[in-house]
């Protein structure tokens, strides 16, 4: 998953819309603020599972938090 | 430290001891002398003597007090209610707070009693008084009565204040003494200066108004003349603030902040926006949407607000997640209507897509990755065992080692103490979820009117905005206080940010709720992944969208009613029958009311009763009955109810049927004895003398529309007959001149009210041939019961045939015979049967006799086949239902021709239909069609109605006159953008009493749907075919010709229905089997003639409650209640005594349920009840749910 990603299945739900040129440049607005907040996570997640030591390091927190 | 201070104190007064010794004295105003220095310890009779009051000032004295004390003590004011108050400067004090003679004191003294209350009009004193000697004020206090809580759990005095003067008084100061009361009106009193306008009191300028807010800006001081905030301000601050938390104003000061009435008018404009152009959406900061620093608040002539640097939030508590908001939603110019609708939709949406992918695919990602490398481990592992452990279990190894891995752990955790129990994959359970709410699946995506219309959306958008802003915050308020934005997140990071977003919950619980409303969704479909709203799919746990049928109880709606909101639980789903001989169609006409006036025949056609309607030549004249062969019909159709519950008038074989609504049931067998004592006899002798059993029945009515409100009344009305009698027709007089009547009010009682009651399988006959028999005695060894004339059959067919000609040679009148054909036509076909068998002279053999009869009853039993209920004309009732039927249900046929319609005839009794329905619903004409076609717009204060010409939507409280002048889809009659496509009316209002807007002069149309129109019987009925022909008879006899021989053709060619059966069976009964038949049996024949399936007896009494738990209708000669509950007590009187017959068997059971039972008391009707259990089946196969994918 990337932002890429999502930008895409949300773009291809608000080209359905017939929005005019002003309501698609505050959808814009709107998409481009939600995905400056969760670009972190996203990259964070992407890290985490691409790399092995920080999916030990994620895995090893989540089952000390679930009492493994 | 006391006994240090006590010290002291005596050695002042020359003593060297440490403590108080009391002697005490014998006088009776004192406590005693102190022995160390011989002083009195109280004296009450010299105020200026006291060792206990001097040491007590002593105390003061040592403090920095400088209210002190006098030495000595004094008797106390009185404190009894009553006495008057002792002054402070009388109490012992040297110095007083307030002193006696100061201005102070004075104001003191008005505070006790202002006179303010005075101008309420009454005087305080006398409401409330101060000594007590007047009244008691606890008393007064509760003669003020409260009122019942409201919804916000507050009770009040009743604003009015009753008659109680110290609420009204109170109400009377309040209203003329506060800081509003004056403002318009010169004449009221208030604290401010009066006269007052309404502008002059919201305007800044403030020399008169001392009323408003001060900014006051100093501790200590109170500032009254400058920062003045007035009322004009405080609506600018509120408007103020909502911009600022909408996004539409920054600024951080008043001076900075834009000014609110240019920016709502931008906003309206649509050239303000709530973001910025550049950095698109932004939290703001919480600091800048304080009142201090909104427009409004008074600034210097800097801009900078007069609290700027005061009272500031704390920035940095370690409980506040975050100091920054995404405001509100809207403010009075951005709302959740108009143009800016659309767009709160689509943030929502993109939100919740979002969030969906972030959270599901990662989650989805992990768990595979742990699930990979589970497997690698389990395959080593297992490996290495095997190789270790040649002989071991390795399934018993594979499952303890399965425990431990780590993904099947990690999912028993999520499962168990985070995510909701879901029956399908959660996934698959949100996944779905997210479709049925945002209808995000592939296919409906392309469907660009589908998304547009997503009615979740467009229903409650500022809901979903809400949860899509809550939901953001909360992952806003983790990163605020665990990271730092764009921070690049490692492993541990991220695990923190989860645990945050898993603690803050919220963003879980969302998650749950979509899995949930998936979960329902998939087990809908039974996991099917279906696409939504697909209208083939069977979902196999909707019950309404199963086959019509009589067989669930929990079925809501009708799949194939008359329109989509039609319940199945209506008055007219159990089958009833009702009689309408044609004695008053023919007065309904002779007294010119076809279409004016009282006619039972438009009301009972022109209405739902027209498939419950039983008319026809053979109920002319007195004493009508529907045919026994009817009956049964309908009891067999009847049998196959969930719960059979009706009623059958034996004088005319009517049945009202009721949903079996049953609240109580009692049935009480009491034996009577008569007790005779003897002398010497301990206990008396009981001779048995009768036994009485009687019943209680209460249950509901409920009436579930409109229309079957109808219904109900009309039940109701003839229950009511139920406890009357049935009246002869009277004395003929005449003039001499031909002129012949009834002479009014010379009928007597005729025949009394006996019913049969029928309640499930408890409450029915005891009626058996078989129990009939054994009252001749039939199985006794000494009895030989054997019929007379026992010869060959005739061909009754035949003989059948060449009597139907005779009706033919009908010729009373013209108009009578033109009724009779309408009847032929219209009427149930069972009546033509009925009349042309009753034709037939009867035969003696009494094989002839029984052949006749079980041919007539075959004849009517084929027939009832093709028949609507099995007694009602189709023909008569399609073109009655197909114009209450919705046109946008799939049925389209209106026959006008009696060939037609049998051929049409389908397997539900009903005329098949070619997918159109467009020709369904009600007739249309063009503008100035006739005034008669004109319907009734029911009322509708919900959604209302669009008006065709100007696009307003109007909500009617009250019936309107409508007239259709179209029908179609409603892209064709009108304009209006919008509407989801359906076949409906432009009506045109044609009433006078509407508002002058849309009156009937105003030239101006509705859209609305068919469920919105109330059918006028009388309209509907004119429409008909029925009424057509009704009043514009043709008297040609070819039309029922024909139709008797279409009858007799379908009668034949319709297989073998019991009777005819029977007919066979005759050719073999024993003599005994022959003797007890009805055609030569007269005791056999008196029974069965009024046989039926209820229980025979008398209604004793009916109560009626009208207003429990029930709404009433408010419509026009309609306000009545929509339901009732109906109480009745039933006396029994059986078919068969009940008892032990000479032989020592029950001869007669009451109770016959099971089937145990039904083996010993079979059944009232002579097929032992198959046609009836045939019927239940049918009804239960209806029902039957399929599951699968490939299901419709």
């Amino acid at each position: 998953m990337n932002t890429q990603n999502i930008k895409d299945e949300i773009y291809s739900y608000v080209l359905k819309l017939d929005l005019n040129k002003e309501e698609l440049e505050h959808i814009d607005n709107y998409v481009k603020e939600l995905l400056l907040y969760l670009t972190p996570l996203i990259e964070g997640q992407e890290k985490v599972l691409a790399n092995e030591e920080q999916f030990q390091a994620f895995k090893k927190e989540l089952f000390k938090k679930i009492g493994d | 430290m006391s006994r240090e201070t006590l010290k002291d104190f005596l050695n002042s007064r020359g003593s060297s001891a440490d403590s108080i010794s009391v002697t005490l004295s014998e006088k009776p105003d004192g406590l005693g002398v102190e022995p160390n220095t011989g002083e009195e310890l109280l004296n009450l009779a010299n105020d200026a003597k006291g060792l206990l009051g001097d040491y007590v000032k002593h105390l003061i004295d040592m403090t920095d007090n400088e209210y002190k004390l006098k030495g000595g003590n004094s008797l106390a004011g009185s404190g009894l209610r009553g006495e008057d108050l002792t002054i402070a400067d009388s109490q012992g004090a040297e110095k007083i707070f307030i002193e006696q003679g100061t201005i102070l004191k004075s104001k003191l003294n008005e505070n006790s009693n202002s006179k303010q209350f005075n101008s309420s009009g009454t005087d305080l004193d006398t409401l409330i008084d101060k000594v007590g000697k007047n009244f008691s004020n606890h008393e007064k206090l509760k003669e003020v009565q409260g009122q019942t809580s409201n919804i916000h759990g507050k009770t009040l005095v009743n604003p009015n204040g009753e008659d109680n003067d110290i609420v009204q008084a109170t109400q009377r100061v309040f209203l003329q003494n506060n800081r509003f009361a004056n403002v318009g009106d010169q004449n009221r009193q208030s604290f401010t200066d009066k006269p007052q306008s309404v502008s002059e009191f919201e305007s800044a300028e403030k020399t008169t108004n001392v009323g408003t807010y001060n900014l006051q800006n100093k501790f200590g001081s109170y500032d009254k003349d400058s920062k003045i905030v007035s009322i004009d301000q405080l609506k600018q601050l509120g408007a103020s603030l909502l911009l600022k938390s909408s996004g539409f104003s920054g600024g951080n000061t008043p001076g900075t902040t834009g000014n609110t009435q240019e920016l709502l008018e931008d906003i309206s404009n649509g050239t303000a926006f709530n973001f910025n152009r550049v950095a698109g959406f932004s939290k703001l900061d919480t600091e800048n949407m304080r009142a201090k620093n909104s427009k409004g608040f008074p600034e210097d002539i800097f801009g900078s607000s007069f609290r700027s640097g005061k009272g500031n939030i704390v920035e940095n508590d370690p409980n506040a997640n975050n100091i920054k908001s995404f405001g509100s939603t809207y403010n009075s110019a951005f709302r959740f209507q108009g143009n800016t609708l659309k767009l709160h939709n689509i943030q929502a949406a993109i939100s919740m897509i979002a969030l969906k992918n972030v959270g599901l695919s990662f989650w989805s990602d992990f768990i595979e990755r742990l699930r990979t490398e589970d497997k690698i481990d389990l395959n080593s592992s297992g490996e290495a065992y095997v190789k270790e452990n040649a002989n071991a279990d390795v399934l018993t190894y594979m499952l303890g080692k399965s425990r431990q891995l780590s993904s099947l752990q990690l999912d028993s955790h999520i499962f168990s103490n985070l995510l909701t129990n879901t029956t399908y994959s959660y996934s698959a359970a949100v996944d779905r979820g997210f479709d049925v709410i945002f209808r995000t699946t592939k296919d409906e995506r392309d469907n660009k009117e589908k998304v547009a219309q997503s009615k979740v959306i467009t229903d409650s958008p500022g809901f979903w905005i809400a949860v899509s802003r809550s939901i953001l915050k909360t992952l806003d308020n983790v990163y605020s206080s665990q990271l730092v934005l764009n921070q690049n997140l490692a492993s541990r990071e991220l695990f923190v940010l989860y645990k945050s977003i898993v603690d803050s919950n919220k963003f879980i619980q969302f998650f749950n709720v979509l899995a949930t409303i998936g979960d329902i969704s998939l087990a809908s479909t039974a996991g099917v992944k279906t696409k939504l709203d697909d209208a083939n799919f069977k979902h196999p746990r909707d019950v309404d969208a199963i086959p019509d049928n009589r067989a669930i109880p929990g079925k809501s709606r009708n799949k194939d009613g008359l329109n989509r909101n039609e319940l199945s639980w209506s008055q007219d789903a159990p089958t009833s029958m009702y009689l309408l001989p044609a004695n008053i169609i023919r007065a309904a006409g002779k007294l010119n009311n076809t279409v004016f006036g009282e006619s039972p025949v438009r009301a009972m056609f022109g209405s739902k009763l027209a498939k419950s309607t039983y008319t026809g030549v053979d109920v002319d004249g007195s004493y009508n009955r529907i045919p026994k062969e009817v009956v049964k019909i309908v009891e067999d159709k009847l049998d196959a109810e969930y719960m059979p519950f009706y009623i059958q008038d034996l004088r005319t074989n009517e049945i009202i049927s009721f949903q079996a609504f049953l609240s109580s049931l009692t049935d009480t067998i009491t034996p009577n004895y008569t007790s005779v004592k003897g002398y010497g006899r301990a206990d008396a002798v009981q001779i048995y003398e009768s036994t009485s059993r009687s019943l209680n029945v209460d249950f509901t009515l409920f009436a579930t529309n409109r229309e079957d409100f109808d219904t109900m009344w009309y039940k109701i009305n003839k229950f009511i007959t139920l406890l009357y009698p049935q009246y002869t027709p009277g004395t003929m007089v005449s003039n001499g001149a031909g002129s012949k009547f009834y002479q009014p009010f010379s009928q007597v009682v005729g025949a009394s009210p006996i019913v049969r009651l029928r309640i499930g399988d408890v409450i029915k006959s005891n009626y058996s041939r078989f129990g009939l028999a054994r009252t001749f005695g039939i199985g006794d060894t000494n009895v030989s019961a054997v019929a007379d004339n026992r010869n060959g059959i005739v061909d009754l067919m035949a003989n059948g045939a060449s009597n139907l000609a005779k009706l033919k040679s009908l010729k009373d009148s013209l108009t009578d015979i033109a009724l009779k054909v309408w009847l032929t036509t219209f009427g149930s076909p069972h009546s033509v049967v009925n009349a042309a068998f009753g034709a037939v002279a009867t035969p003696k053999n009494a094989y002839v006799k029984i052949a006749k009869s079980t041919a007539k009853s075959a004849t009517i039993s084929a027939l009832s086949n093709l028949l609507v209920n099995g007694f009602a004309n189709p023909l008569a009732v399609d073109s009655i239902m197909a114009q209450l039927k919705d046109p946008n249900s799939d049925r389209d046929d209106v026959v006008t021709s009696i060939a037609a319609a049998i051929t049409k005839i389908d397997k539900k009794g009903r005329l098949s239909n070619s997918g159109q329905g467009l020709k369904n619903g009600y007739t249309s004409l063009p503008e100035g069609g006739e005034k008669l076609r004109q319907m009734i717009l029911k009322p509708n204060v919900v959604n209302g109605y669009f008006c065709a010409e100007n696009g307003k939507k109007y909500l009617t409280s009250r019936r309107l006159k409508v007239l259709i002048t179209e029908k179609g889809a409603m892209s064709n009659l009108s304009e209006l953008a919008g509407l989801p496509s359906f076949i409906g009316y432009k009506v045109k209002i044609i009433d006078s009493n509407a508002p002058s807007e849309i009156s009937a002069g105003s030239d101006k149309h509705f859209i609305v749907r068919h469920s919105d129109i109330l059918p006028d019987p009388k309209e509907l009925f004119t429409n008909s075919l029925l009424g057509t022909t009704l009043f514009a008879l043709n008297p040609g006899a070819s039309v029922a010709d024909s139709f008797l021989e279409l009858a007799n053709e379908y009668t034949l060619s319709k297989g073998i229905p019991n009777e005819l059966n029977d007919l066979a069976r005759m050719l073999y009964l024993s003599d005994e089997a022959m003797f007890m038949r009805p055609e030569v049996n007269p005791f056999t024949r008196a029974i069965e003639t009024t046989k039926g399936r209820g229980l025979a007896g008398v209604i004793k009494g009916i109560t009626f409650n009208w207003i429990d738990d029930f709404p009433w209708e408010v419509d026009h000669n309609a306000r009545a209640p929509m339901g009732v509950k109906i109480s009745f007590a039933f006396d029994v009187i059986h078919d068969l005594p009940p008892g032990l017959d000479h032989s020592g068997y029950n001869r007669a059971p009451l109770y016959n349920v099971g089937e145990v039972m039904k083996n010993i008391s079979g059944d009232v009707y002579s097929d032992d009840g198959r046609t009836a259990e045939f019927n239940f089946r049918k009804e239960g196969a209806k029902a039957t749910r399929v599951k699968g994918e490939n299901n419709s």
